[in-house]
């Protein structure tokens, strides 16, 4: 029953570097845990599931058109299948024109590398590493929209279009302008922070555009959750925000996961924590030149009273003895 | 909802975007009662949640529009009911407070149906409830609700392999906590 085989991937992996005891431990808990699942105690019967269609079909006008009459099923049933067969066919048709347009364009950099990307529009787009950028094929025809994971900055030209970012939360929208935007996707909640340098822009919850904040340049702002406010713009030195862009490295009381994973991707390694609990204790760190790897891990330990140790392929940051 | 395949989900995501009333009652039907547990686990009121996943599921027909058939239509729709089912918990937050008192003693009364495999089962439910948060949920997205670390990324907004860090160290800190308990009470399991 608990044959390795019906195991995901990643525990086999997970379970080969444990000893045999702990081996054991692991898979009986994976076993029971399923169990522990009070969730499935709670059914739902069909006729609860009728009513709560009936109420979706009445706010939302939809009329699926089988109204279950149980003595006469059969009916209903050859009805709605000629119907599927007209959808079908007309969605194929629609399906096949729009396929091409459908398929957006994807940027990114890989890690331990940048990018610079000239869009349709002239508009240019510097891509932090482990960063992308994606657009439609209708970008500068229709809209100028594009949607950002990671870190970028953009220099954006004028038209009469309005040039929109996208974020996991958060809405960036301009008419010309330069701009640099934050919003990872391992940080612990989706978060989009944003650095005018010059012209002006708005910047709003994706959900409530009704919140929105104007930036002057020289001023930052950020938005945490997908239901936050943004923050009041503030003035800010932009060196530091786009040190990144000169190959420099600079956070200011930014929790150390986020500054690991930035060093993860700037340099195209594998940094592992032990302790945990420092993980989220937030750092200052600033170089004004161009820095290496080994440096930052080297002060990051030194200031945390943490040691680290250089593997293949990045480090191993653990407790002082 | 493992029974679902992928392959289903993104024919009723192509055909809900098209406005096909009968895919979208299809989907419906099949995987209703999924999403009432998971909103459950939230509300811990089945009524509650039921009205959770209907106001889902009415925005997932009233955006359906902005569909992304590359997407996964499961985890969109995850993620929809987990923001209702959080939102409602704010909402409510305010009445509930007094009755907390109330339920904890009500819980301390339930006695669990045990039968002899199963005296695991009771500490490592509350092991599994001690868990940090994200650990938490990401475990439970994993073991109760069978997501595959791609799609728990999309619901939990961070990338596959965080949620690996996250599954392993919850693996880690269960199996810790279960050693010990082996340890203090002198049983051994197979």
């Amino acid at each position: 029953m608990n044959s390795k085989n019906s195991f995901n991937n990643w525990l086999n992996k997970f379970l080969d570097e444990l000893d045999q005891e702990k081996q054991e431990n692991v898979e009986k808990i994976w076993t029971e845990a399923k169990r522990t699942d009070e969730s499935q105690k709670v059914s739902v019967s069909e006729e609860e599931k009728d009513k709560v269609f009936a109420t979706i079909a009445s706010q939302t006008g939809i009329d699926t058109d089988t109204k279950d009459k149980d003595d006469e099923p059969k009916p209903t049933k050859i009805r709605t299948l000629n119907w599927r067969w007209i959808a079908a066919a007309a969605t194929i048709v629609i399906a096949a024109g729009l396929s091409y347009l459908a398929i957006p364009v994807q940027y990114s950099a890989s890690y331990g590398e940048m990018a610079t990307v000239t869009l349709p529009d002239q508009s240019t787009v510097t891509l932090n590493s482990g960063s992308s950028i994606t657009y439609n094929r209708l970008f500068n025809l229709i809209d100028r929209e594009v949607s950002l994971e990671g870190e970028a900055y953009f220099e954006v030209e004028n038209r009469n279009l309005p040039f929109i970012v996208h974020t996991s939360n958060a809405t960036v929208k301009v008419l010309g302008t330069s701009f640099n935007i934050r919003s990872w996707k391992d940080s612990p909640v989706p978060e989009t922070s944003v650095l005018l340098t010059e012209g002006s822009l708005a910047f709003y919850p994706t959900e409530k555009p009704d919140k929105s904040v104007i930036l002057e340049p020289s001023q930052k702002s950020s938005l945490k959750n997908i239901d936050g406010i943004p923050e009041q713009p503030f003035d800010v030195s932009k060196d530091k925000t786009l040190a990144w862009m000169n190959n420099q490295f600079a956070f200011e009381n930014v929790p150390l996961i986020q500054i690991i994973r930035e060093i993860e991707r700037r340099f195209d390694l594998n940094i592992q924590v032990e302790p945990k609990e420092v993980l989220f204790d937030t750092l200052t760190i600033y170089y004004n030149n161009k820095v290496d790897a080994d440096q930052i891990v080297q002060d990051i330990c030194q200031s945390k009273a943490l040691k680290y140790r250089k593997i293949n392929g990045g480090f191993i940051i653990e407790n002082k003895r | 909802m493992d029974s679902i395949s992928d392959k289903q989900f993104s024919e009723w995501a192509r055909s809900i975007q098209s406005g096909d009333e009968i895919a979208f009652k299809n989907m419906f039907d099949a995987t209703f009662e999924n999403y009432v547990r998971y909103a459950w686990r939230f509300t811990k009121n089945k009524d509650s949640a039921m009205d959770i996943v209907q106001e889902s599921f009415i925005k997932l027909w009233q955006k359906r529009s902005n569909l992304d058939p590359s997407k996964s239509l499961k985890t969109y729709l995850y993620r929809i009911v987990k923001n209702n089912s959080l939102n409602y918990l704010r909402d409510t937050r305010q009445h509930t407070t007094q009755m907390e008192d109330v339920q904890i003693a009500d819980d301390s009364s339930i006695v669990f149906e045990e039968d002899q495999e199963s005296e695991l089962l009771e500490p490592l439910k509350k092991w599994i409830d001690e868990l940090p948060d994200r650990q938490q949920e990401a475990f439970k997205l994993s073991r109760y609700e069978g997501l595959s670390h791609d799609e728990i990324a999309e619901i939990m907004d961070i990338s596959a392999r965080t949620v690996n860090n996250h599954i392993v160290a919850a693996l880690n800190n269960l199996q810790e906590r279960y050693k010990s308990y082996k340890d203090v009470s002198g049983k051994h399991y197979e």
